[in-house]
């Protein structure tokens, strides 16, 4: 299962997966699948439901977008180095949402990698009383990069970097797009954050019952 | 493994590297004879430093004075009270890199810790030691200095400084290392042996026609350095054109870097970027060119005054 989940996201950036019913805790399951990635103030697990934008604070994208559609992004972008993987697991389906998935390797194929490690970007507000000047891309060893976008939580540091962002939003807006429907409990998802930009599609009246656990893993059993 | 990590280490090499790139942008945004350019170009260098000490070791930037710089370098949190981390002065970082880098030369030493200097000067005293300097006398060095530093946390000039502002850059740094272009002053001496030879009244004739000659051409002008008269350098853009209204009027201003000498006077004429430096002639110029803005947005079709074209209605 292991090995398999590891190829699955080093070819793709996800897997689709079965985690089993739902009496399982998820902590559970994701320590089966790597090791849990525990973040200072936050519970292992979140659990995400759709809100409507009066109910949710600013600070969180349902504050921003309420039930509509999520744009794409990294979790944790406006981070130094944001999560490595993140696991979203169905606790209550519903078939007519889906999360949303792009292959940031595309976005450095079309804009160019020299262009997107020049761009630099800032925390909109100060993580732990400063904004560190942050990069889009990161070249990782063998030729491979870490990509991080949002466009809510983080701003451009630079006027030419402000020119990028533009150019991102637009390619976007045609990116080829994957979407999963976590409609069954049990249905898992795991995603590489560090190449995959995600977000979620609006969710109607009928779905707000919408239930996921997210998790998130610092590796995957059997990768480095 | 790999841990979230919320923000990166202030003395990190990606924290220092990143801040140097704005530096620089801004720097770039600024004409490049202007002592905005030359201010943050020294931004930029200090923390462009730091970050190749960064690379070896934060610890490298810790002031030795207080032993919680070290801790504070190596990640962690002193817990002396009001405690703020110190970092070694600049000049100490340069000190450093020299005996570190290979590639960092005494001179680039040198002129780092000049560098330097001239921007505390500007920043504590009422002198303005950037506005008396010409770009041609630094701005080699600098990017010599600088693609060395690169170099070693595996950058390059044009990750700093984006590829066309690093074109230009490589080519200032071409043109300071070519040692042969000195010969030129052998050309000029040449020139001025000649020149002086010519009665009062020859010489100034040949100024007059000299200037006319210089008004009339494209190019910018600059004073011979064999004769004196007025003279031509032309060169090639390094930026696009730049266009400000002003009422009725469009400035368009654009900066170019020398690659050819005339002096119609004398007749010395230079070719080469790499002797145009050795002689201080180097310098990037700026063309302005004001136009009527009705001129500059005319469309420059044959047939305005009729419909568009339309096949056959």
């Amino acid at each position: 299962m292991s090995r398999f989940l590891e190829d699955q996201v080093v070819e793709r950036g996800y897997a689709v997966l079965k985690t089993g019913p739902v009496d399982v805790p998820t902590t559970a399951v994701a320590k089966a699948l790597g090791e849990i990635s525990s973040l200072p103030g936050v519970t292992d697990v979140q659990v995400l439901q759709p809100r409507e934008k009066a109910d949710a604070p600013p600070n969180i994208y349902s504050g921003a977008f309420g039930t509509g559609e999520f744009p794409l992004h990294t979790d944790l972008a406006h981070w130094f180095l944001p999560p490595r993987y993140l696991l979203l697991r169905c606790v209550v389906g519903a078939v007519n949402v889906a999360t949303r998935l792009v292959d940031g390797q595309e976005l450095v194929q079309a804009l160019g990698a020299d262009a997107l490690f020049r761009t630099l970007l800032q925390p909109r507000r100060p993580v732990r009383g400063t904004r560190p000047i942050l990069r889009i891309l990161h070249r990782e060893s063998q030729g491979r990069y870490r990509v991080r976008w949002d466009s809510l939580f983080v701003t451009p540091a630079s006027t030419k970097s402000a020119c990028v962002f533009a150019d991102i939003h637009v390619w976007l807006t045609t990116a080829g797009e994957v979407r999963i429907n976590l409609s069954d409990p049990g249905d898992g998802l795991v995603v590489d954050n560090w190449r995959m930009l995600h977000g979620r599609t609006a969710v109607p009246p009928e779905s707000r019952d919408r239930r996921i656990d997210r998790i998130y893993l610092n590796s995957l059993n059997g990768s480095q | 493994m790999t841990a979230p990590q919320q923000t990166p280490h202030e003395w990190s090499r990606e924290a220092l590297l990143s801040k140097a790139q704005r530096y620089a942008e801004e720097m770039l945004s600024h004409p490049r004879e202007s002592w905005q350019f030359a201010f943050w170009s020294s931004l930029a260098l200090e923390l462009l430093a730091r970050a190749a000490l960064a690379k070896v070791s934060p610890a490298l930037l810790a002031d030795p004075k207080d032993w919680n710089n070290l801790y504070f370098a190596l990640g962690n949190a002193p817990t002396a009270q009001k405690f703020s981390p110190r970092s070694i002065d600049i000049s100490v970082v340069f000190a450093h890199l020299q005996s570190i880098l290979p590639g960092f030369t005494p001179g680039m030493e040198s002129f780092g810790i000049v560098h330097m200097g001239r921007r505390n000067e500007e920043l504590h005293s009422g002198s303005t030691p950037f506005d008396s300097v010409k770009s041609s006398a630094w701005l080699p060095t600098y990017y010599q200095s600088a693609e060395v530093l690169l170099a070693s946390l595996a950058e390059t000039l044009e990750s700093l400084v984006g590829p066309d502002e690093a074109e230009v850059a490589t080519a200032l740094i071409a043109a300071a290392n070519d040692a042969s272009a000195k010969a030129v002053t052998k050309t000029i001496e040449a020139h001025k042996t000649v020149w002086v030879q010519k009665t009062p009244g020859e010489q100034k004739k040949l100024q007059l026609q000299a200037t006319l000659w210089a008004t009339k051409q494209a190019g910018h002008r600059v004073t011979c350095p064999a004769c004196s008269s007025d003279s031509l350098v032309v060169g090639a853009p390094v930026a696009p054109p730049t266009q400000t209204l002003d009422g009725d009027e469009i400035t368009e201003t654009q900066y170019f870097l020398p690659s050819r000498f005339e002096c119609v006077a004398c007749g010395l004429k230079i070719g080469q970027l790499s002797q145009l430096h050795a002689v201080g002639l180097a310098d990037t110029y700026k063309s302005t060119i004001v136009y009527d803005a009705a001129e500059y947005y005319r469309t420059n079709d044959p047939y305005e005054d009729f419909e568009p074209d339309f096949n056959e209605p």
